[in-house]
């Protein structure tokens, strides 16, 4: 296979004018970092390409819909790769939104229905004839009367003194 | 010094790449995902979450090569994906985790980078790994975008947004203060062993 022209690269050399030391330290950690780089799993390049190839199946369904080739049957079979997602959000993802926002508005609809037509008497219409029937079978039919009935009593028992005309001139 | 690109070899791989070429992704997943795996492994110390992120990152360029122009940029596109899922990921961690002491941190940093292969200076090793774990995340990335993802001067400023100039100070700051450090760690050292 041809390599990747920077397969292996080294990187940019310090600028000149850094000092001595700073390229000594700069060579210590080039040597580490080989290390570092020569420390990864042998079969890590197999894994990511595994992942990549899932990855391009996955890419290419939506142009393979409603076909029944083999190919098709073998990208549903691809395995997936790691996803750095949590296990609620998949499962949300998978049932969808809209289902769920679907169900809510129908729940709301079903509740608001059962209460109308169970709920308490002030909620029913009115008569589709407009007329407003209205008891006031307690009102008084003098107004007025409540406020005489004290005075009336007073002039039937001729018991008023003169302190009370003066509550009644105070009054008015 | 990084060997002069093949521009039209390279331009030819993503274009089939882009097409699912699966040899063309062969070649781009030989070339970078090492690289990608052991910047994000020396960032965080983990090694499977290392690679669970450089499969994320490789599967996130497949879906979106289609719509990527090359103008000289797909390393620092490819890197800057990474660092942001690494960023994601420890964010996302961060919010689940129980609060610890930072010198806790400060060595888990450390003992994602042991232990050493064959031939390096144990001692010496040991002793510009300790550098790396007190040296400040700005300054550290520097180091690592630098050496383990193996970006020029002026790659890492076009991943980092910054001007080349803002980078190459950081960078000379950041390997004063590692010497600063190693020196002042080598004075320890040397203490102890004279105390034995």
């Amino acid at each position: 296979m041809t390599p990747f022209p920077h397969q292996h690269p080294r990187p940019d050399a310090l600028p000149a004018d850094f000092e001595a030391e700073l390229h000594e330290a700069d060579r210590l950690i080039e040597h580490w970092a080989a290390g570092q780089l020569r420390r990864a799993d042998a079969d890590l390049e197999h894994r990511v390409m595994a992942a990549v190839r899932a990855e391009i199946e996955t890419t290419r369904e939506p142009a393979l819909a409603g076909s029944s080739s083999p190919r098709r049957a073998a990208s549903q079979r691809a395995v997936h790769p790691h996803r750095l997602v949590p296990g609620g959000s998949a499962v949300l993802g998978r049932i969808g939104w809209s289902r769920l926002a679907a169900a809510a508005c129908l729940g709301l609809a079903c509740t608001v229905a059962v209460w109308v037509l169970r709920g308490p008497a002030s909620t029913k219409p009115l008569p589709a004839s407009g007329a407003v029937v209205v008891d006031v079978s307690w009102l008084s039919d003098d107004p007025e009367a409540e406020f005489d009935a004290p005075v009336a009593a007073y002039f039937d028992t001729m018991t008023m003194s003169l302190s009370d005309l003066a509550i009644f001139d105070d009054e008015m | 010094m990084p060997q002069p690109l093949d521009k039209e070899y390279f331009q030819e791989t993503l274009r089939r790449a882009a097409e699912g070429d699966e040899e063309a992704w062969r070649v781009i997943v030989d070339a970078y995902s090492r690289r990608v795996f052991g910047l994000i492994r020396v960032s965080c110390g983990n090694a499977d979450l290392a690679e669970e992120i450089t499969q994320s990152t490789f599967c996130t360029i497949v879906s979106k090569i289609a719509s990527y122009t090359e103008q000289g940029r797909f390393e620092s596109w490819l890197f800057h994906i990474a660092m942001n899922r690494l960023r994601d990921e420890m964010r996302r961690r961060k919010r689940q985790a129980t609060p610890v002491e930072d010198e806790t941190l400060t060595g888990l940093i450390g003992a994602g980078a042991t232990p050493e292969p064959s031939g390096a200076d144990p001692v010496q090793s040991a002793q510009l790994q300790r550098a790396l774990a007190k040296l400040s995340d700005a300054d550290r990335q520097i180091v690592h975008l630098r050496h383990i993802g193996g970006l020029s001067f002026r790659q890492i400023a076009d991943l980092l947004e910054q001007p080349l100039g803002t980078v190459l100070a950081r960078q000379h700051r950041a390997l004063k203060k590692l010497r600063t450090l190693m020196e002042a760690d080598q004075g320890v050292d040397g203490d102890e062993e004279s105390k034995t």
